[in-house]
């Protein structure tokens, strides 16, 4: 079995980011393996045991109402991570899991710290289809953030786009730009799409590294992984496409 | 064009108004409920200008208003009700100040454009500062009720809308609740000057300060109970102790009736019914009235730029999809994939997909269903022969 822990649906779900939780659940059972997900709201208890931690994306009203808790459930997180449970983290919800956020008016606060890197919220957002290139090869989503992200300790990006301001915001160039972070098993990105379903190779791995705590292993695809690969290569064809690339 | 030309004139036009400019905004349910409006000042007497359906950018609002504008330049309605566009309310009332403003509920919606529910608290209050006359607000909305609050210095009375604890517990999570169920504000509502109190069916009971009304709706739905409840809470306003409860009832029941969601076409002589795909409330409203469909086509195109939010839609009232098409097809494809819904076929190309759809026999129950984005229904009514926005060809 299987824990995944997604931090506040309710609050950072507006864009969709439960499709990455879908996925990783459907991919699991398509395998024949179980999966528990515990959606964490403010002022609950978080479960003994987690494999998988997703926070979604949201904006500043929805940040605001998850800080405190966020706060509060910070040791843990940290723990976990250091135990090697794998994080994924969207736009607002990586923003809040990095080591500080600046608001637009140039107020600091401190993050969770999961990841290596730093945001900055700033006026020109962006918004528009990403295609970027990664070491598991070409990713593609839509971008729709207003933070420039700053790695820190030379963390690695998750990838460096063909098309797409990543994370330098919508003053930076659209293309060239440093995507998301990598840290151990973990990911931040601003792409949504969301991004695992589009992405699988990502969801695969994130997913081996969540099976790895729970004593499993990850078996080959059967025909649904396939079918559900194949669309999402499709479309990312497709904003390619779109892209002009 | 016509709004460059035009301030001086609808400013003129409206002047003799008894009950001025009423702007109705917010993401979803403004045209009914703006219909609403109309129809229960109608029953008390009224005159009132509006503007067709839909039509709520300030081009449209403009150009219809001048066509019945009279040679002597003052129209002769009591009022104008009109609905607005969130993002160019503010536009419009440099045109045309509102006297009033009815503002029904910030939910999530189009993300690309506006990026997130508390900027557009920031539209709607650009205009709802310069009413002069009433603000109504949706009280179970935290975005409006602050919005509220930030106003409340301001010339306009305020008065509220809200749907009673109790149906809101049970309704869908977002409805009358603002962009987020967790900031939920339903200790307002005893402030409300309309409330629901229940719902049968297609039918409520209002209680209209105090005073238990009971209503038809166009269709079975919360949703349009608290259209009900903003309408009646403005026409509250504006006619005060003139309101009668008599005139509400009759005013909501002179409406037509809903049947489904969707915008019904006709090919070959077959009946088709439209849903469209317009933002994550609206959508899920219209799919929690379909009951598995034995025909289903789906068209997602460029004007739903990112169409992730699909993943948070729940999709279990259709079974199957027959075709799929659009530029989107493949990323809609991932999610019903995702949500073991079987899709029969994925054609991007609109032609060849309509053509594979509307080649199926007519279903043995129910009617065809289409669920697509705007861009793919107006492309949809072109290639039926359609010609205008009002169902006719």
């Amino acid at each position: 079995m299987i824990t995944i822990v997604h931090l506040y649906p309710r609050e950072l779900g507006i864009n969709g980011d439960v499709g990455n939780v879908m996925a990783l659940t459907k991919r699991a059972e398509w395998r024949g393996m179980s999966v528990r997900v515990v959606h964490h709201e403010v002022g609950a208890a978080l479960p003994d045991v987690a494999h998988l931690v997703h926070i979604g994306s949201g904006p500043v009203s929805a940040q605001h109402l998850v800080r405190e808790d966020l706060a509060r459930i910070a040791p843990t997180l940290l723990d976990w991570a250091a135990a090697g449970v794998p994080f994924l983290a969207i736009a607002g919800g990586w923003q809040l899991l990095g080591r500080s956020l600046v608001d637009l008016a140039g107020d600091a606060q401190p993050g969770v710290g999961i990841f290596p890197s730093t945001a900055t919220l700033v006026s020109t957002r962006a918004v528009n289809e990403v295609v970027a290139q990664t070491s598991l090869g070409e990713v593609a989503g839509f971008e729709n953030h207003g933070a420039v992200t700053t790695l820190l300790d030379d963390a690695e990006p998750l990838g460096r786009t063909l098309r797409g301001h990543g994370n330098a915001a919508g003053a930076g160039p659209l293309s060239s730009a440093i995507e998301g972070v990598l840290v151990g098993p973990s990911i931040g990105t601003n792409l949504h799409g969301p991004f695992l379903p589009m992405n699988p190779v990502w969801a695969d791995r994130l997913l081996a590294a969540a099976a790895a705590l729970a004593g499993l292993s990850l078996t080959e695809p059967d025909a649904r992984i396939a079918e559900v690969d194949k669309r999402a290569a499709n479309s990312r064809g497709a904003i390619r496409g779109r892209l002009g690339l | 064009m016509a709004l460059a030309l035009a301030p001086g004139l609808l400013a003129r036009a409206v002047s003799r108004m008894s009950l001025g400019v009423v702007f109705v905004s917010g993401s979803n349910g403004k045209s009914t409920t703006t219909h609403m409006l109309t129809s229960i000042l109608r029953a008390h007497g009224l005159r009132v200008f509006s503007n067709p359906s839909g039509a709520n950018l300030p081009q449209g609002i403009a150009s219809a208003m001048l066509a019945s504008i009279p040679l002597d330049g003052y129209l002769r309605e009591d009022v104008a009700v009109l609905e607005v566009d969130e993002a160019f309310g503010a536009r419009l009332a440099r045109a045309l100040t509102p006297h009033s403003v009815l503002l029904v509920n910030i939910q999530v919606d189009q993300l690309n454009r506006f990026y997130e529910p508390a900027r557009v608290a920031g539209m709607l209050e650009a205009f709802a500062r310069v009413a002069t006359d009433h603000l109504v607000v949706n009280a179970d909305d935290h975005n409006l009720v602050d919005l509220a609050a930030r106003l409340a210095e301001g010339p306009a009375t305020q008065s509220a809308f809200a749907v009673a604890p109790a149906l809101l517990k049970d309704g869908p999570a977002w409805l009358a609740r603002g962009d987020n169920p967790a900031l939920a504000t339903a200790a307002a509502q005893a402030d409300a000057a309309v409330i629901v109190e229940s719902l049968d069916d297609a039918s409520a009971e209002l209680s209209i300060r105090g005073e238990r009304v009971s209503v038809q709706l166009p269709a079975r739905g919360l949703h349009y109970a608290a259209d009900a409840a903003a309408a009646t809470a403005m026409a509250l306003a504006l006619l005060g102790d003139r309101l009668a409860g008599a005139s509400v009832v009759s005013g909501l029941a002179s409406m037509d009736a809903v049947y489904g969601r969707g915008e019904i076409l006709n090919a070959n002589g077959e009946d088709i019914e439209i849903i469209t795909m317009k933002n994550p409330p609206s959508l899920q409203v219209n799919l929690d009235y379909l009951d598995a469909p034995e025909q289903v086509f789906v068209a997602v195109d460029e004007g739903t730029p990112d169409p992730s939010w699909i993943y948070g839609s729940d999709l279990s009232r259709i079974d199957h999809v027959d075709v799929l098409t659009g530029t989107k097809a493949w990323q809609l494809a991932t999610r019903f994939g995702y949500g073991e819904i079987p899709v029969h076929a994925i054609i991007p190309e609109l032609a060849p997909a309509l053509a594979r759809f509307l080649a199926l026999p007519k279903p043995s129950r129910g009617t065809k269903t289409m669920i697509v984005n705007y861009e793919q229904m107006m492309l949809i009514r072109k290639a039926l022969g359609y010609l205008e926005l009002e169902g006719k060809r």
